[in-house]
């Protein structure tokens, strides 16, 4: 039970609590991608837009931020 | 014959009922052995949600994101579960494989010392020694906290410490900072208490996608409702365990092989792998 306290934690952020529960950024992704392709290393670079999509997502389904422990 | 026809036409209904309710077989390819972060899968399934969306799922015990997204990214598995970073990576490497939805949209890296060695934050770091395993992503990342942390990569150390005993190298100061990640959390604070000091990578400006639902890209162009049905459903399932998660570790722990799932679902120890 503590533990899935600490995995809402991990999944509560401004995007999942307002657009969507597992939304996916576009701003966010851009930085992880710069971020793998300096320290980890891209083999073949690609458009970072081309690897994620939240359209599928319900848009009424939101994380709920109150029940993330404080 | 009146009542005959209507019979007639409700078992033709029936019967088309039931013809497209017999299910697509796919498959989820988790990223590590089942775990807490992964009951909602069970969940949904034990409540029929993907059946009754024409989904007949099977789950499969994963062996690191690193698998997982590679067989994604081939094709062996139309859904996974990966971290993000390694699936970019994978992706470089020409694996086809999308990310759809996050699960951890925030990083669970995390670092974790005891008070008592002298270390209260990353300025601390400076001439330690940090354990984790060779291939970590904290130690392959290690430049970049660096960096946020404002003190020189080659200011610590780097010991060889399996996943399973960074504590016990915490405990006997074999290190004197581990790496792991923020879900089991828990279990260090019971076995360190008040002497337990630790950093989440977010806390330093440096957030990374964590584990996400992944899709094969080929699967997603020829299944675009059946992936938006997956999608949803599994959406629906996360929202209902964080309103309530009692059902869905039952779920968890009644449809996973017991002592996989028993051993995996407290700990956490490799579910973000």
């Amino acid at each position: 039970m503590l533990q899935w306290g600490r995995i809402k934690y991990l999944m509560a952020d401004e995007f999942t609590t307002t657009r969507g529960l597992g939304w996916i950024d576009a701003g966010r992704m851009q930085k992880d991608y710069e971020l793998v392709q300096t320290y980890l290393g891209m083999e073949k670079p690609f458009a970072v837009e081309s690897a994620f999509t939240s359209r599928l997502l319900d848009p009424t389904i939101k994380m709920d931020a109150s029940k993330v422990p404080k | 014959m009146k009542i005959l026809g209507i019979a007639a036409t409700a078992f033709a209904l029936v019967a088309s009922t039931a013809v497209g309710h017999a299910g697509q077989s796919v498959s989820l390819i988790l990223n590590w052995t089942p775990a807490a972060d992964h009951s909602p899968f069970y969940y949904a399934k034990a409540q029929g949600w993907y059946e009754k969306a024409g989904i007949d799922l099977s789950i499969e015990v994963g062996k690191g994101s690193g698998v997982s997204s590679l067989k994604v990214g081939s094709g062996g598995a139309p859904f996974g579960i990966s971290d993000l970073a390694t699936m970019l990576v994978a992706r470089s490497k020409g694996a086809d494989a999308v990310a759809l939805m996050s699960i951890y949209a925030n990083t669970g890296q995390t670092f974790y010392w005891l008070k008592s060695y002298g270390v209260n934050g990353p300025k601390d770091f400076v001439g330690r020694k940090i354990g984790n395993p060779p291939g970590d992503a904290s130690r392959v990342m290690w430049p970049a906290f660096a960096k946020a942390a404002g003190i020189a990569p080659d200011a610590v150390s780097f010991v060889n410490v399996g996943p399973t005993a960074k504590s016990a190298a915490l405990k006997t100061r074999t290190v004197e900072i581990i790496s792991d990640f923020y879900n089991s959390h828990d279990l260090k604070l019971r076995e360190f208490g008040s002497d337990l000091g630790s950093l989440n990578w977010k806390d330093i400006g440096l957030n990374a996608y964590g584990n996400s639902l992944i899709v094969n890209g080929a699967f997603l162009q020829k299944n675009p409702k059946l992936s938006e049905d997956f999608v949803r459903i599994t959406q629906k399932a996360y929202a209902a365990c964080v309103a309530d998660f009692e059902p869905c570790l039952k779920a968890l722990l009644d449809r996973s092989p017991a002592s996989t799932a028993r051993s995996n679902c407290c700990s956490g120890a490799a579910s973000s792998i």
